[in-house]
């Protein structure tokens, strides 16, 4: 089990933890969005533009373990210029990997799939893709910009 | 002459190996304690041999299961020293009890005019109910700040009290940082004002002394699960005087005298605040971990548990990068820290992989974190049956948080 603690907080994790790609708090963004996790505290907001369809920008901004932490950074850095239906596929993508360990993914995606191993963790990594994602199941974004 | 390792013995927990193949070391007795051999086999004897539902069978069985059920309510008494036995009710917890009286018993006194106080390190249990039933009267919530050091801010407490006040709710002690509230001052002060004092002792029961009579309160209520009980069982304690005005807002069997279609009457308490057929084995087995709290001793348990927290103290503040948040007025069983700038759940993981349990978030006190300017804590909190090898074994994996996240 040590091994799986060290493969959990990898390298790729920590670095990015510490050093988040799309950290930044942007409060006139078009859409903010809340993911919170009231069992830990853990609370994002996520900062989203559109445009023509697709999201323009992306960010994040808050407080979280270094896993949720990681796993939005990931998010807003992937959903960046991306069109709605492709943000579906993305998300679809993550959550796949997540539950079937699928070797060919990106390691940081093997890392962070091993927190289910964890009591209690697995919604660590889960959270703020879980907002993205209920956030295009219920919006026009579709219908207005594709 | 006390010996922490017969204690352990007792406690059937601790014989099996936790996942990571070390055996378990429990430091989160605030969230609930571990349950004693005498407990386990006082819940199965009654399931096995005493089996029958309460108040009603005319039949020696019932008898049996009604004169158990009531000798439980006596130890109770005994225990936090109630003048009657009647004035002990049995409920499912501390959270059900705290609703009990906001619903059942200040929904119907307060009006626009008065105001309630809560501090800013109670349980949601003990907050969320008075904020809520201040919503449904119109009443004035007012919570009472903690200081940064984690104490309460009791210059500020006198300030607030005034005739307005109906009703003050405050722990024992906070589940949170430890910090121990002068209870006795506090409950003065307030009824010097006609203030009743509702207190949380949920913290405190397998602590320290609970004397009702002595602290004056005016209602309190507690867990078995954090007293070496069951989970499921609970006391709701009250002033004789104010349990009969408290109206059941649970209502149903075993709780009337008569119904009929045009009204029911109820029972005087205890049983006319207990609808229903009660967790019975879980009373009596309640007042079993009362026993063993007894024969352990209280003052040993305190004693105990407050040396291993000195210890756990020291040997924490010789990590770097430890913030201990507080330091909270007295000694208690519980301490929160933080590390460097690591998540507590990243800790939490870290240290269950070590075998050592421990608590990681808000602890239901989010008031409190927003007092003190944090989101979350590593909270450890120490019974009867730990020991400081336990201490230096969580000082070791801290060790290896910080290998592992620097
Ligand atoms: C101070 C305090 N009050 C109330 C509660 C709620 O107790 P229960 O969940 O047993 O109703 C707890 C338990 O977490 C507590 O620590």
């Amino acid at each position: 089990m040590k091994d799986a603690l060290k493969q959990l907080y990898n390298k790729l994790i920590l670095d990015r933890q510490k050093n988040p790609v799309g950290f930044e708090k942007r409060e006139n963004a078009q859409t903010v969005l809340d993911a919170y996790n009231p069992v830990c505290g853990d609370q994002f907001k996520l900062y989203l533009d559109f445009a023509g369809g697709r999201i323009t920008n992306a960010t994040y901004h808050g407080y979280g373990c270094a896993l949720s932490k990681a796993s939005t950074s990931l998010l807003v850095e992937g959903l960046a210029g991306k069109s709605v239906s492709d943000c579906e596929e993305f998300i679809e993508y993550y959550f796949r990997t997540l539950d079937n360990d699928d070797e060919q993914a990106p390691e940081i995606y093997k890392a962070l799939a091993l927190a289910k191993k964890f009591p209690g963790r697995k919604k660590c990594t889960t959270l703020s893709w879980e907002a993205v994602s209920n956030f295009i199941g219920t919006t026009h974004l579709r219908e207005n910009g594709e | 002459m006390f010996d922490v390792n017969l204690i352990r013995k007792q406690f059937p927990i601790f014989s099996i190996n936790s996942t990571s193949g070390n055996p378990l070391i429990y430091l989160d007795n605030a969230a609930t304690t571990q349950k004693p051999m005498v407990v386990l086999e006082r819940l199965n004897r009654f399931y096995g041999q005493q089996n029958a539902n309460i108040h009603r069978g005319i039949y020696q069985l019932a008898y049996e299961a009604t004169t158990e059920y009531e000798l439980a309510r006596k130890k109770v008494a005994n225990f936090i020293n109630a003048k009657d036995a009647d004035e002990v009710v049995f409920c499912g917890g501390t959270t059900e009890a705290l609703n009990m009286i906001a619903q059942g018993w200040a929904r119907e006194k307060l009006d626009t005019e008065d105001e309630v106080l809560v501090t800013a390190m109670e349980h949601h249990a003990n907050y969320v109910p008075w904020q809520t039933v201040c919503k449904q009267t119109g009443a004035n919530f007012r919570v009472v700040p903690v200081k940064q050091d984690g104490s309460l801010d009791l210059d500020q407490l006198k300030n607030m009290l005034n005739t307005k006040t109906k009703l003050l709710a405050i722990t024992h002690i906070s589940n949170t940082l430890g910090t121990i509230n002068p209870l006795q001052e506090i409950v003065e002060l307030a009824h010097k004002y006609q203030a009743m004092v509702v207190v949380d002792a949920a913290q405190s029961i397998a602590f320290d002394q609970v004397d009702v009579q002595q602290l004056d309160c005016d209602f309190l209520a507690f867990s078995g699960h954090k007293a070496f009980g069951p989970m499921g069982i609970g006391v709701l304690y009250g002033k004789t005087e104010h349990l009969s005005t408290l109206h059941p807002f649970q209502q149903g069997g075993s709780m009337i005298l008569q119904v009929t279609e045009r009204q029911t009457t109820f029972k005087p308490p205890p049983h006319g605040l207990e609808a229903g057929t009660p967790p019975v084995a879980e009373a009596i087995a309640l007042g079993t971990a009362l026993d063993f709290i007894t024969g352990a001793g209280l003052g040993q348990i305190k004693e105990h548990s407050q040396s291993t927290l000195l210890y756990a103290r020291d040997q924490l503040s010789s990590l770097q990068g430890i913030q201990i948040i507080g330091p909270a007025t007295g000694t208690s069983n519980i301490l929160s820290f933080l590390l460097d700038d690591v998540h507590p759940h990243d800790i939490a993981t870290i240290l269950g992989e070590a075998g050592v349990a421990v608590r990681a978030g808000h602890h239901c006190t989010q008031p409190l974190m927003h007092a003190l300017g944090i989101h979350s804590t590593v909270r450890i909190s120490f019974s009867i049956y730990n020991n400081s090898d336990e201490v230096d074994h969580l000082v070791e994996a801290l060790g290896t948080v910080k290998k592992i996240m620097s």
